[in-house]
């Protein structure tokens, strides 16, 4: 039976390195520089699905295990920043603070507007964080995958069946030249 | 069969074009709301971009006084990402290198801002806020270029996906 890539572990096993990245002091600031480290783990998950599987890996399975560990590394960075936290001694609402004056350091109007912010509380502001970084990870995770895909798969994809043909799919989606097995994965 | 929506592989590229002008307008967004007379909307613009980027100051383009969403370099890298997509809406022929060299299409496009990096953290050069932005541009352009071919690809294995009530 041909290996497909367990694309539950693959994105695990992504979500969770680069989500602990994330949330490691000075490496997650990585994130800043257009959630690099989510794109990693896109990248990760699709060269883990590559070596796990012996037939090309499709674009579609790429982006489901972008997705799924963009959204697993979010709980795991949030954990971890908590953790290093605490171990450090943080003060977590003076940083809140800070976050919010760097935003809003441009205008006077902008320091009232963020007021609004501020009353929210840092628990409820953290969620609202979680939830916006769910959205933001899952897009560059996906990114990730896809970009992964087109680096690390290099064997040729499988050819599909020309829609209104007729002709239904094989079972394993591949078909080589007069109906032969499908490669074996090289490496 | 396909499934509810889908959109054909040509029209990939101007729809993520589409995304990506919207994604740079809301770049430009909190100067012109503040000029407008929206500050606190202007503030939210720019803390929706705070996981994305670091936002300082000093490595931002400002307009009308007023720092954009994110820094110079993530401005740069969603410009590059914005043409590379309008250049495959109109079907230029550089995209296909990106197709059968991802990884070094990639490689090459990183470059120059690592050696950027490089050479501003040494002290060699300046760390010029235009050369920041046009070093992101170089991998925004290069990142796009290998986007467009994998979300083709994407929406065409998904449109030959069966519908699960397999009509």
């Amino acid at each position: 039976m041909q290996r497909r890539g367990n694309l539950l572990t693959s994105s695990l096993a992504s979500g969770f390195i680069f989500g602990f990245l994330s949330g490691v002091p000075f490496v997650g600031a990585l994130n800043c520089a257009c959630c690099s480290l989510i794109l990693g783990a896109g990248a990760l998950t699709s060269y883990l699905l590559v070596k796990g599987s012996d037939v090309p890996i499709s674009f579609g399975r790429a982006a489901a295990g972008g997705l799924l560990a963009g959204v697993i590394a979010v709980p795991v960075m949030m954990v971890t920043w908590f953790a290093f936290a605490i171990i450090m001694g943080g003060d977590l609402d003076a940083e809140f603070e800070q976050a919010i004056e760097q935003a809003s350091a441009y205008s006077p109007e902008a320091q009232q507007a963020t007021q609004m912010v501020r009353d929210l509380g840092v628990g409820f502001i953290m969620f609202l964080v979680g939830i916006l970084c769910v959205v933001l990870y899952s897009i560059f995770g996906v990114v990730g995958g896809l970009l992964g895909r087109a680096v690390f798969e290099r064997r040729p994809a499988q050819p599909v069946p020309v829609p209104g043909t007729g002709t239904p799919p094989p079972p394993d989606r591949w078909q080589g030249p007069e109906g032969g097995s499908p490669p074996v994965n090289p490496s | 069969m396909s499934t509810t929506f889908v959109p054909a592989p040509r029209l990939v590229a101007p729809l993520l074009s589409l995304l990506a002008a919207a994604a740079c307008a809301l770049i430009i967004a909190p100067p012109l709301l503040a000029g407008a007379g929206h500050p606190g909307e202007a503030a939210l613009v720019r803390l929706t971009f705070a996981p994305l980027c670091h936002q300082i100051p000093e490595r931002t383009f400002h307009m009308l006084g007023v720092p954009l969403s994110v820094c110079a370099r993530c401005t740069g890298v969603y410009a590059g990402v914005f043409l590379a997509f309008i250049a495959a809406t109109f079907g230029m022929n550089a995209l296909v290198l990106a197709r059968r060299r991802a990884g070094a299409v990639l490689a090459a496009a990183a470059a120059p801002s690592l050696l950027l990096l490089i050479l501003s953290a040494s002290g060699l050069i300046p760390d010029a806020v235009v050369l920041r932005a046009v070093t992101g541009g170089i991998l925004g352009l290069g990142t796009g270029a290998c986007l467009v071919p994998a979300f083709e690809a994407l929406c065409a294995e998904l449109a030959l996906k069966p519908s699960p009530t397999g009509g």
